[in-house]
């Protein structure tokens, strides 16, 4: 599920078309009642593969009352919850989504916060926050960081995430996500820039030593997923 | 695999099917030589199959492993004139078509030109058939509302169970004489019971001679033999050729052997739909495999090379050439034999064992057409059964198929059959559910629905062709309702199967009456104890199938005319009418709302749902239950083989958005690209299907290989398709999507709409990504075909 609307701008972004808040041709409006029914219609395939509902976006924090009330009602209907999120949120409202989230999948981008400003547009404050708070309540978490030739892919950059994980007492696994294409299309149908366009996907030497850097700190790597 | 099978198994490939005149020879000097000596039917039939089986060449390769084929030698295909025969032009056509040939060479044609040809003319079953079905059947058939499975293949669909692995053909000869020895005199029957059962005997008295052929000639081949090697096996395989099928076989080897001289008989008698079957392999042949595992008589590597011996001889065996439509609708060598694997012991606990995955194996290294393979999947079996077939389905060649042991076993209880009859059943030919060894389940025909609509839209009349077909129910224009249209598809669609059922019953008697199949009755029971042929009634059950087609194609049909005429009235009948004579031109805007604004099958949404459901109970209460003349009843299952694409090209523009002639939707999938909400969407709709009351659906999804890359896309798989078997869906089909497709795709993006494609460790819509990704993945799903 991708709810609209992102603090964030990212180079890289994939989801180009969930940035803008506000109702436009990529979303439409729907009430936590129709989601349900939506979400009610894939329970044969949740049940069977101890599955549920991961949320995405945009920024699905950029929604919070939205949020918190819909995750209520899956938690009540014993829907599973991975919340897919930069981090990027004001305390409370970030506060207020502890108890209902199974699995956060939690993006780290860059330690420096300089880079972080220009990059993303954002502080990595928050991100950072956000981030210890998790950890200090052992809520199971998965750190995915994007691998951006060039960008986040540097060892420097490599080296802080490591650092700034293998501080953290309980968050242990990091998954890296490659930089890939897919998007091409949708920057080209939505007329807007595309910054890295032409940009290739790292090579599978750059993903390797990414996963050795990282595996060096004793933290379990996995890359789009998978061990 | 070793040289030898290696070498076999190019021999298979690489030989290009030929038609044989062989048995049409036999056939036709056998009738000759008896005519006027006044012979039963079953009699004259089970000495004709003596005459073949006693005097057809032997073939026999030196590598061989197991012996025996149909024609005088591999990718040799008969014909069987009794049932159709091939004119001069037929066979002409056959030699030189682009796709699916078979050579003739001039020998051929002129024993067909002086022999066949002028013997059978106007005497075969074929012509029998057409010339008494009635002028609505025939108007029908021409229309193309439905299909006749019957006019040149006899009725099959059948499937072994256990018994030849219990008696041999010796005891079968006993239980023969025993039964004909506690015939009752004044049964008014008496006389045809004792015919049929003396035709039995002549049968299994056939098999028997054929075996001993065999022995005799692998001996002679024995003491001329150099190679020690060589000499060995072909003195144990004259060994074997005496032992079955006169008794029952006590090896791994033995049992192999004789069913295949059991299945080389069946094919020879006849030319059954499905040629015929072991059913449940890994079952029957467990303990042989598991007694000489354990006593060291057995390795698994010579499991491995018989098993794969058998698979080349399936593969020996192309279907045999068709002729008219049913050539045209049914293009593939591939004669639907299909082995099952997994599922259910009789006592219901879980019949995966070693040997499953040994034929696992089997199917993944042999990469044969034939025979069709399937896993049986009950909620009893092991999710690690499932991967390893989804492991070899990901290499793509449409193998193994897989399907819901729990809907079958539910499906074959409510039409009656005792629970361990269902256990041991499974499915056969494409999809259909049966009672393996116990029951003649007949398919008769394919039923055009989307026609039905077209009929139904035109008050009886075929627009195609002006001529009326079906029955006034009134001019739609007049209607006020989706209840008044419904009604009036109702009546015509009841039309339509009472004209196919009466075709039917015609057809069953006409098979009992000329073409009794005394050997295929010693096989399936209660034939012998009956005393009764297979085609009148001697097995336990007995079910002829009518088969829908178009259910995605129909539903959107009727839906938008519920939506766009009924009840928003975006569009008047007569304005409906008119742009599907047009087929859309100059109305390219009521398309794109037909196409694009109306709701439609696949995509979970009730609207069009409720109306599938609707069209199912219509087709299902026309059909089900209605007496065939063997005892039995009339089932539905929905299952298309190749037809929808026959059927499409004789049905005009409908209001689904399809244009004339497109091919109809397929199986029970969505129409080509009007499911957008990917796969889970259409499994729920598919899944609102009432499976149990069908005898069996075919739903196809296609993946990209990439999708199953890791291990983590094999377990997705696993989950969607125990999922959609909780619905209690029969059966599915994952085809790997070939370069060609995606190429397709990117031509006509609006057939392709829910193609989902995975990108780097994400997936979306193929017809989303740029040319450029496009042209990246179709040259990587070119890479993995290779």
């Amino acid at each position: 599920m991708f709810l609209k609307g992102c603090p964030l701008g990212c180079l890289w972004c994939h989801n180009p078309e969930g940035i803008a808040p506000g109702l436009d041709e990529f979303g439409r409006i729907i009430s936590v009642q129709e989601l349900m029914t939506e979400i009610e219609k894939d329970r044969p395939f949740m049940d069977e593969s101890a599955g549920g509902v991961t949320l995405s976006g945009g920024e699905p924090l950029s929604q919070p009352e939205f949020l918190v009330s819909m995750m209520r009602q899956c938690r009540d209907s014993g829907i599973h919850i991975s919340l897919d999120t930069c981090g990027h949120a004001p305390a409370d409202a970030f506060d207020a989504t502890l108890d209902l989230v199974d699995l956060y999948l939690y993006d780290l981008k860059f330690m420096d916060d300089e880079l972080h400003r220009r990059y993303t547009g954002v502080s990595n404050g928050l991100v950072i926050r956000n981030c210890k708070k998790l950890d200090e309540l052992d809520r199971k978490t998965l750190i995915r960081f994007p691998v951006i030739p060039e960008i986040t892919g540097t060892a420097e950059n490599i080296r802080d995430i490591g650092d700034f994980i293998s501080s953290l007492n309980n968050i242990k696994t990091v998954d890296l996500l490659p930089f890939h294409r897919t998007a091409e299309g949708k920057y080209e149908r939505m007329g807007i820039e595309n910054q890295l366009k032409g940009v290739d996907p790292p090579s599978e030497d750059d993903v390797a030593i990414a996963k050795r850097i990282l595996g060096g700190y004793g933290l379990e790597v996995l890359v789009g997923g998978s061990a | 695999m070793n040289e030898r099978i290696k070498r076999l198994r190019e021999l298979s490939v690489d030989t290009a099917p030929s038609v044989s005149p062989e048995r049409a020879r036999l056939v036709t000097e056998y009738y000759r030589s008896t005519e006027g000596e006044g012979l039963s039917e079953p009699v004259r039939r089970a000495q004709v199959f003596r005459h073949i089986m006693a005097n057809k060449e032997l073939y026999m390769d030196p590598d061989e492993m197991i012996v025996g084929e149909r024609g005088p030698a591999p990718k040799a295909a008969p014909t069987f004139p009794e049932i159709c025969v091939h004119s001069m032009e037929d066979l002409e056509m056959l030699d030189s078509r682009e796709k699916i040939p078979y050579s003739v060479d001039d020998d051929t044609r002129e024993i067909f030109e002086n022999e066949i040809i002028p013997f059978w003319r106007g005497r075969s079953q074929r012509e029998r058939i057409f010339g008494v079905m009635a002028d609505d059947w025939l108007k029908a058939y021409e229309a193309g509302i439905f299909t006749e499975f019957m006019e040149q293949r006899g009725p099959g669909h059948t499937v072994l169970g256990d018994k030849i692995y219990r008696k041999g053909f010796v005891d079968i000869r006993n239980d023969i004489a025993n039964s004909l020895e506690g015939l009752d005199k004044a049964d008014p029957n008496y006389s045809k019971k004792a015919e049929e059962l003396k035709a039995m005997d002549i049968a299994t008295d056939a098999l028997l001679r054929y075996a001993k052929r065999y022995a005799d000639k692998l001996k002679d081949m024995a003491i001329v033999e150099n190679d020690p090697s060589r000499k060995a096996n072909l003195q144990l395989m004259a060994s074997i050729c005496e032992k079955v099928p006169a008794n029952p076989p006590e090896t791994f080897r033995e049992a192999l052997q004789y069913y295949w001289f059991v299945h080389v008989g069946v094919i020879t008698e006849l030319n059954p739909w499905d040629a015929f079957n072991p059913g449940r392999l890994d079952q029957h042949l467990y303990p042989y495999y598991r007694k000489e595992m354990d006593e060291g008589s057995l390795t698994e590597e010579q499991a491995r090379e018989l098993l794969q011996a058998l698979w080349i001889k399936f593969n020996n065996h192309p279907a045999p050439p068709k002729v008219g439509v049913t050539a045209k609708e049914s293009a593939t060598y591939t004669d639907f034999a299909l082995i099952n694997l997994g599922g259910l012991k009789p006592d219901g606990t879980d019949g995966v064992n070693e040997l499953t995955y040994l034929i696992l194996d089997v199917i993944e290294e042999m990469r044969l057409i034939q025979p069709s393979t399937m896993v049986q999947v009950s909620s009893e079996n092991p999710d690690g059964f499932l991967k390893r077939a989804i492991d070899i389905i990901k290499t793509g060649f449409g193998q193994p198929s897989v399907f819901n042991t729990d809907a079958i076993i539910q499906e074959l209880r409510l039409q009656g059959k005792g629970l361990e009859d269902a256990r041991a059943g499974g499915a056969s030919g494409c999809v259909e559910a049966g009672a393996f060894g116990k029951e003649a389940y007949i398919l008769t025909g394919y039923f055009n629905l989307p026609k039905v609509a077209e009929i139904t839209l035109n008050n009886g009349l075929d627009p195609q062709t002006g001529i009326m077909v079906g029955i006034d129910t009134g001019d739609p224009a007049s209607f006020d309702s989706f209840d008044e249209f419904f009604e009036a598809f109702g009546k015509q669609l009841n039309h339509f199967i009472d004209v196919k059922i009466e075709g039917n019953l015609a057809i069953e008697r006409m098979y009992a009456q000329h073409l009794p199949v005394p050997f295929l009755s010693l096989l399936i029971d209660d034939c012998v104890e009956k005393g009764m042929d297979y085609h009148e009634g001697g097995a336990r059950y007995n079910t002829s199938y009518i088969q829908g087609v178009g259910l995605g194609t129909v539903t959107d049909t009727l839906t938008s005319v519920k939506v766009n005429v009924f009840e928003e009235k975006k569009v008047g009948m007569h304005g409906l009418l008119e742009a599907l004579k047009n087929d859309f031109r100059d109305n390219e805007g009521l398309r794109d709302t037909f196409v694009n604004q109306t709701p439609k099958y696949g995509n979970d949404d009730d609207v069009a749902d409720d109306v599938m459901k609707l069209i199912f109970e219509a087709f299902f209460t026309a059909v089900d239950g209605r007496p065939n003349t063997r005892g039995g009843e009339h089932r539905i299952n929905l299952l298309p083989t190749t037809v929808h694409v026959y059927f499409g090209s004789v049905t005009g523009a409908l209001p689904d958005g399809r244009r004339a002639g497109e091919p109809l939707s397929e199986g029970i999938s969505p129409a080509q690209g009007r499911d957008r909400n990917g796969p889970t969407s259409v499994l729920k709709s598919a899944g609102k299907i009432d499976h149990i009351r069908t005898g069996g659906t075919l739903l196809n999804q296609k993946f990209t290989p990439q999708l199953l890359a890791d291990r983590k896309g094999i377990d997705s798989l696993a989950w969607l398709i125990r999922a959609y078997f909780r619905m209690n869906g029969h059966h599915i089909q994952l085809n790997v999507v070939t370069a060609d497709t995606l190429r397709e795709a990117q031509l006509h993006p609006e057939k392709h709409r829910g193609l989902i494609v995975r990108v780097a460790g994400y997936s979306d819509y193929f017809v989303d990504l740029t040319k450029g990704l496009q042209d990246e993945i179709i040259e990587r799903t070119e890479h993995s075909e290779t």
